[in-house]
């Protein structure tokens, strides 16, 4: 996969698109978003943010 | 004001971000990931850690190079530009230990103008209401102001 620069205001930074595996499948973020749901189920949603 | 940073990588769905820390104790990868965790109300749960010698990543690790606050500004960074690119999105942040939650609480209140400027930021104590500085928070979260 190519890699492309990031553009910002028209300006072209370091950051770039391209490089990065999907993290999504890694335990630690399964983990992670298993207790964020938890959290948001016991808690409920940010109150500004319910659509 | 722009705060020193690392270069971040990530791909086309501006979801994964990879970074490298460079300080005393040496380099260190570090991931961040944007996981979508309610598709009803596009919440996304924000995490981040450092990729450990087998690959995995924890965020349970001291990596003490010295770098917390430029960390900290990339990490910002690629909120900033996850949500360019998912605008309607929520993000929430739960830290894994008191530390780490005061960690990000510390990130949201050393950046809190330049941060409420572009997001609408609230913290949960008890309930979810408007962050404020030097309140303590079981959580954050920050969603892109409609403009």
């Amino acid at each position: 996969m190519p890699t492309i620069t990031i553009k910002r205001n028209g300006k072209a930074t370091k950051d770039t698109v391209g490089k990065v595996r999907d993290l999504s499948k890694e335990p630690f973020f399964v983990k992670k978003a298993n207790e964020a749901k938890a959290f948001l189920k016991k808690h409920g949603l940010p109150a500004t943010h319910k659509k | 004001m722009s705060l020193e940073r690392y270069n971040f990588e990530t791909e086309r769905t501006h979801t994964s971000y990879e970074f490298t820390s460079e300080g005393r104790n040496g380099i260190i990868r570090k991931g961040v990931n944007f996981q979508l965790i309610d598709p009803k109300h596009e919440i996304y749960n924000l995490a981040f850690g450092d990729f450990n010698a087998q690959g995995e990543i924890d965020d349970l690790s001291v990596s003490d190079n010295k770098d917390r606050d430029k960390i900290l500004a990339t990490v910002a960074a690629t909120v900033v530009d996850f949500s360019e690119n998912h605008p309607t999105a929520t993000i929430i942040a739960t830290g894994s230990t008191l530390a780490r939650t005061r960690l990000y609480r510390m990130g949201i209140t050393r950046n809190f103008e330049n941060i409420s400027e572009i997001f609408d930021v609230q913290g949960y104590a008890g309930g979810w209401v408007p962050f404020k500085k030097g309140t303590d928070y079981q959580a954050f979260s920050v969603r892109r102001k409609i403009s």
